[in-house]
């Protein structure tokens, strides 16, 4: 499975991390999945609800997660999954992410640390934790 | 009873067969789930734990408004209601078992 | 004939005597040798396999050593009179099949029946570990065994220091302590074996002697050099079990490949600020196979993403409560108490005081530890660890 992020919409992930940084950022995936690819046609920036540990953890305003349903329903399509930042942390999921994940959705993590962003990267969780999917452009 | 419709998010559709939508005649929100346990095998116990309350990972709204400022799972329904079932979303960097150098 | 007499005749009909040849053969088929005698007749030598409880505490100890009353006893002395009072004893006490070995030891022995030496411990060790022989967990066969292992401590830091100092405490035989570095100032905030005087001087040479004069019978094996692939068998070989108190990636990396190379426990601690991390890396642990330190973490995070305390700082006291919990890892191994952190990560924070355990699964992808994995060789770690992104 091919997970497709359009370039502007890496480079909207990006800024919003950099704004945030050095709090978590997090937000919502919207586009269609097929057998073999999940194509993300936009994305959507939440508020983090954990302002008491924003460098480490993000809790999405469900409301928000309503809303991009909402959003997506509207435009005929999905929401196939999540995206948040990882400040001064790799790309990895860690076990708090693991432990609040849900199956068929796709996380998107981006790395960011003081002064850039690095290469994100897409996660599926399936009975054996998280496997990675090649992201594409 | 009134027909509303319960929106499945798409973690969800594994017990749906992936269906987004599931129809129900309902008068409270509890009905409306306990309905769609009934039809779709497996979903309730990702919704409501054992006791019957609402799990801790789970929201549900009517409309735009979260249940927890309505009447929780007694909130009543009216005809073409909207029901979401909205998964708590979590995360972060935070790891125990991640890597210490010394 | 005395009263004495009177009652060994009868004590000789009513309880059954077995030659020594006959007590081997009752030993191999599930029966148990009971030595009754004094410790020092003891240590001059002793069938393999005896249950060595003397006379003394006969009554007392037999229920732990000997839990189904129908198992055959054999029980001597050594010559065969003190041995059919207290199988008399044995019989009062519920046990269906008491016998007693007659000659004893000595005829034992005349016939060249096997013996072999056992340890014993001396009267100033008995006095030194009485807190440890009082749990019959431990007792004198455990402690036995802790004088006769070997742990290697890689590391005489924050976390070498608290454990290496209370496994010599703890009366561990044999302590090996790999480290290359001297003792500077900022050392002595948490590196409890080394001292103001002593700072600029090494720390392999430090620890030893802190440590002698706390327990003059540990043997250190000081090992002042730098760990590398070169090194690391010559070094591990012959210890039972490894604690990494190291401060840095690529050591760690090098002291799992070899401790899975060898199969030896890997007894990991790792702190950092106010937190700290215990677990026992083991693939080859008998009772479950654990995961190794690459199935956890198979790359090396970037240098950046998880400074050193060098660079982060550590409070002082969070590496002594993790070298404490490695000590006693290391000591339930080789007794064999209890259940290791194998597969289980004990997680401490500090400023919360609480403990959280993370289950950690092996890897089956795992390169090193994998079931069908042959050891792909050491590599340059420090480069490995630099490559990190």
């Amino acid at each position: 499975m091919t997970v497709r992020l359009p370039r502007n919409l890496r480079h909207a992930l990006e800024a919003w991390a950099r704004e945030d940084y050095p709090q978590e950022a997090c937000g919502v995936l919207i586009g269609r999945q097929t057998g073999t690819e999940v194509a993300i046609s936009d994305v959507v920036r939440g508020r983090n609800l954990n302002t008491e540990r924003a460098p480490d953890r993000f809790e999405l305003d469900p409301q928000d997660l309503l809303r991009a349903e909402e959003r997506a329903l509207s435009l005929g399509l999905d929401v196939v999954g999540i995206w948040h930042t990882h400040p001064d942390h790799p790309a990895r999921p860690s076990e708090t992410d693991r432990a609040h994940a849900w199956e068929a959705w796709i996380y998107l993590i981006v790395p960011v640390r003081k002064d850039e962003v690095g290469e994100p990267r897409a996660w599926r969780l399936n009975r054996n934790g998280f496997a990675e999917k090649e992201l594409k452009s | 009873m009134n027909t509303v419709s319960v929106r499945i998010p798409m973690p969800l559709r594994s017990y749906t067969r992936g269906a987004d939508e599931i129809m129900v005649d309902a008068a409270t929100v509890r009905q409306a789930l306990e309905l769609l346990g009934t039809q779709h095998e497996g979903i309730l116990d990702r919704v409501l734990d054992p006791s019957g309350e609402l799990r801790q990972f789970v929201n549900i709204f009517v409309g735009a408004r979260n249940v927890q400022v309505l009447d929780g799972l007694a909130t009543p329904l009216a005809k073409g209601d909207v029901i979401s079932i909205i998964p708590a979303v979590a995360g972060g960097r935070h790891d125990r078992s991640r890597p210490m150098a010394c | 004939m005395t009263a004495r007499d009177r009652w060994l005749a009868e004590l000789q009909r009513a309880i059954p005597e077995i030659t020594p040849h006959d007590a081997l053969a009752l030993q191999a088929r599930g029966g148990a040798l009971i030595d009754v005698r004094e410790a020092d007749e003891i240590a001059q030598g002793s069938p393999p396999g005896a249950l060595r409880l003397g006379r003394g505490f006969l009554e007392l100890r037999i229920g732990l050593a000997v839990p189904q009353t129908a198992r055959p006893l054999i029980v001597f002395c050594a010559s065969g009179i003190r041995s059919l009072f207290a199988a008399e004893t044995l019989a009062r006490l519920g046990y269906t099949q008491v016998h007693s070995m007659s000659g004893g030891f000595s005829r034992w022995k005349a016939e060249g029946l096997p013996v072999e030496v056992p340890f014993t411990l001396d009267h100033a060790a008995r006095e030194r570990y009485s807190r440890h022989l009082l749990m019959p967990e431990v007792g004198e066969s455990g402690q036995a065994k802790l004088v006769q292992s070997r742990v290697l401590v890689v590391g005489a830091g924050g976390l070498g220091s608290p454990s290496s100092f209370y496994l010599a405490a703890a009366g561990i035989g044999t302590l090996g302590i790999v480290d290359h570095d001297v003792v500077e100032r900022s050392n002595l905030q948490r590196q409890i074996l080394h001292t103001e005087e002593r700072v600029g001087t090494s720390k392999v040479a430090s620890a030893r002697k802190t440590i002698a004069a706390l327990n003059p019978t540990v043997k250190i094996n000081g090992h002042e050099a730098q760990l590398s692939s070169a090194n690391v068998e010559e070094i591990f070989g012959g210890y039972d079990v490894v604690i990494d108190g190291t401060d840095n990636f690529p050591t760690r990396y090098l002291v799992n490949d070899a401790c899975v190379k060898l199969g030896l426990p890997n007894v990991h601690g790792s702190v950092y600020r106010f937190e700290g991390q215990v677990t026992v890396f083991w693939p080859r642990y008998p009772k479950r196979a654990g995961p190794c330190y690459r199935c956890l973490y198979p790359a090396p995070p970037p240098a950046d993403l998880a400074p050193s305390c060098a660079e982060a700082g550590v409070l002082g006291v969070l590496p002594g409560i993790v070298g404490l919990l490695q000590a006693n890892e290391a000591i339930k191994l080789l007794l064999g108490l209890g259940d290791p952190l194998v597969g289980r990560l004990l997680y401490f924070d500090g400023l919360r005081s609480s403990f959280t355990e993370l289950a950690l699964d092996r890897s089956p992808a795992c390169r090193y530890c994998a079931a069908d994995a042959k050891f792909p060789g050491y590599v340059d770690y420090e480069r490995f660890c630099a490559m990190a992104a």
